[in-house]
């Protein structure tokens, strides 16, 4: 008998945390998105005001932005640092890949950041505001997006959880 | 074969409706329904097995 | 004591169904069939006596053992067809359980026709 209370407790609680992790991908997916707009928006004055090069650039908003995001500008900083001869957008795609896992992004917001780095540190500077300026715009309209399903979903992953775990411990009883 | 079976199958039962009240609240009609049918099979999986033992029972007492 | 633990059985069940009804009235009707066998399986030994009780009369007054178990046979098919009868009753579904009915009436007819016939002869043999 108290076997099986321990092990109802067990599957309850494991599927509690599984619904709350869910949620939390949920939660976190347009904080992120918020923290890229503004690691963007500080590139861009990096770009036009200060005129630094792009790995001095990405070394400065990985102490500005929330750890997360922070990883993938310090990760290209560093490829760049190495002097390899990779490109801007290499170390940016190589970079995202590395730190995919970590963040709580979608496909369609890879996709965006990719599109982003594609033209990244090639073109003059009007162009590259003007790369900028889209990509934000676009992670707005994701974060638009995000902010509609996490209302939705955060609530409904937290008691789905709950209620699952009880749903399979009642059937094993 | 017990009392307990009855609540379980009421366990069931308002869980499954808690799940669906959830699932409607939030906008998925189609996955409530689900639920609501995969609940309705499994509560019919153990009613099934207690009644092929009803009907036993009674054939052999009854010889029909 | 049975008959307690009957009731209270009984009485919980209903309980639980009512609670369960407003939402899902197709488990509550599961709970009731539910309720319905497990008192049936708490009093079938009882039962089991009872029966073999009459068979035991059966036999002092020395009637035909054909009669006897025609007799159970018909118990148990108005039992369970007064079981399922019900149940659809409860569903709200009286047109099958009238058919289950109806059934059941036609296979109670079908036992004791030998019987019927029986008595027929009897009586053709007593009247001239």
């Amino acid at each position: 008998m108290i076997l099986k209370i321990i092990g109802c407790i067990l599957i309850i609680a494991s599927s509690t945390v599984m619904g709350y992790s869910a949620a939390y991908r949920f939660a976190r997916r347009p904080e992120e998105l918020r923290a890229l707009q503004s690691a963007l928006q500080i590139l861009e004055s990096e770009i036009v005001f200060s005129v630094n090069p792009l790995a001095e650039a990405f070394e400065r908003i990985s102490k500005n932005t929330s750890q997360s995001i922070g990883i993938i500008f310090k990760s290209t900083a560093d490829l760049l640092k190495q002097k390899t001869g990779m490109t801007a957008q290499q170390a940016w795609a190589i970079s995202i890949k590395k730190c995919e896992s970590q963040m709580n992004l979608n496909k369609e917001d890879i996709e965006i950041l990719l599109a982003f780095g594609s033209s990244l540190g090639c073109s003059d500077k009007d162009n590259q505001v003007k790369n900028i300026r889209l990509a934000c715009s676009k992670l707005a309209m994701e974060e638009k997006k995000a902010e509609i399903l996490k209302e939705k979903n955060e609530r409904l992953y937290k008691n789905l959880g709950l209620l699952g775990g009880m749903l399979i411990s009642l059937l094993l009883i | 074969m017990g009392v307990d079976l009855i609540f379980k199958i009421a366990a069931i039962g308002i869980l499954v409706s808690v799940l669906n009240q959830l699932l409607i609240r939030s906008g998925r009609e189609e996955q409530a329904m689900l639920t609501t049918l995969a609940g309705l099979i499994v509560v019919l999986m153990i009613i099934i097995k207690e009644i092929s033992n009803l009907f036993e029972t009674v054939k052999t007492m009854f010889r029909l | 004591m049975e008959i307690l633990q009957v009731v209270g059985i009984g009485l919980v069940a209903a309980i639980l169904s009512i609670v369960i009804k407003s939402q899902r009235p197709e488990i509550s009707i599961q709970i009731s069939i539910l309720t319905g066998i497990i008192i049936f399986s708490l009093i079938a030994v009882n039962l089991a006596s009872v029966i073999k009780l009459l068979e035991g009369i059966a036999e002092r007054v020395d009637l035909d053992m054909v009669y006897v178990t025609a007799i159970i046979k018909v118990i148990g098919i108005a039992y369970i067809s007064q079981f399922g009868a019900e149940v659809c009753r409860d569903a709200g579904e009286s047109a099958i359980a009238s058919k289950i009915e109806f059934a059941g009436k036609v296979l109670i007819i079908l036992i004791a026709a030998p019987i019927i016939l029986a008595l027929l002869n009897l009586m053709i043999e007593i009247l001239p």
